[in-house]
């Protein structure tokens, strides 16, 4: 459970972060927005990182076999995805952004079985695809 | 159609990066370092590609108000992308992904009861209910 705790805070997060970013990217480029907020991010995870890593070192868990895979993850999460939502959200809203971008956990679930080995029930099927169709409801039907 | 062409972006970018990030973390990297190097690789190209696009507008930074909106909004965002990969590396990748994409719900709530710019509708209850049982469902029943 606390695997579903990590994952609601994310979304929790997020959906913060969105209220905020709707804002910004009203008056600033995408670009822009993106850079100065990962910075911010960027102090904040590190210190996290550095007294983590003090207290409980894991560095030297890894393989270099992993770094093809951290460097590909962080460019589409944090530079192509970013950008890519952001100029979203100033093309067409934040509201038909966030049920598009939605739509990801029935790609990765489909990626996932087919190619890390994943296995989901049907009824695990029937939970993604209700939520993705409940996020669809629910930001369709905003009065923003 | 170029409109949701950034948002089919991000679609892409944001359905593979939760499964790299989860090969990483098989291969020895712990959630807080995978998102601090993705932090360090973003930042700078953000950086490369603002000064290549135009003469940097850094009139944002000049507005204290604005420029604790982004600060705000990158706090927010690098702690949610942690606490995604914190899920992806303690449950089924889809079923990570499937709740952390609920944060339109979120921001839903944020907009209707805490800055109240929005108001609760029946399809808001409603799709928030399908959002309920169908992470109900996924975290209940997937195999990791």
């Amino acid at each position: 459970m606390l695997g579903v705790a990590f994952a609601l805070g994310a979304a929790l997060c997020y959906g913060t972060s969105s209220v905020v970013v709707g804002r910004a990217v009203s008056a600033d480029s995408p670009l822009m927005v993106g850079f100065v907020s990962l910075l911010s991010g960027l102090a904040l995870i590190g210190i996290v990182t550095g007294v983590s890593e003090a207290l409980h070192p894991t560095l030297g868990d890894i393989s270099v076999a992993g770094v093809p895979a951290v460097i590909a993850s962080a460019l589409l999460m944090f530079v192509i995805g970013r950008l890519g939502y952001y100029t979203s959200i100033q093309k067409i809203g934040p509201s038909q952004s966030a049920a598009l971008s939605a739509t990801t956990s029935v790609i990765v679930a489909i990626i996932a079985v087919a190619v890390l080995g994943e296995r989901l029930s049907p009824v695990a099927w029937a939970g993604v695809l209700m939520t993705v169709g409940g996020v669809a409801v629910v930001v369709t039907g905003r009065s923003s | 159609m170029s409109r949701y062409r950034y948002a089919g972006i991000t679609i892409g970018a944001w359905s593979l990066s939760p499964l790299l990030a989860r090969v990483a973390m098989d291969n020895g990297f712990s959630p807080l370092v995978t998102t601090l190097i993705g932090a360090l690789i973003g930042a700078p190209i953000l950086l490369l590609l603002i000064l290549r696009a135009s003469p940097a507008d850094w009139s944002t930074l000049r507005r204290p108000r604005g420029a604790g909106v982004l600060v705000a909004s990158g706090l927010l965002g690098v702690g949610g992308t942690l606490l995604n990969y914190l899920a992806i590396g303690s449950i089924a990748v889809p079923t990570a992904v499937s709740i952390s994409n609920t944060h339109p719900l979120f921001t839903t709530g944020i907009a209707v009861f805490v800055v109240r710019t929005e108001q609760l509708t029946w399809r808001t209850t409603l799709g928030s209910a399908l959002i309920v049982v169908g992470i109900t469902c996924v975290t209940l029943t997937s195999a990791s």
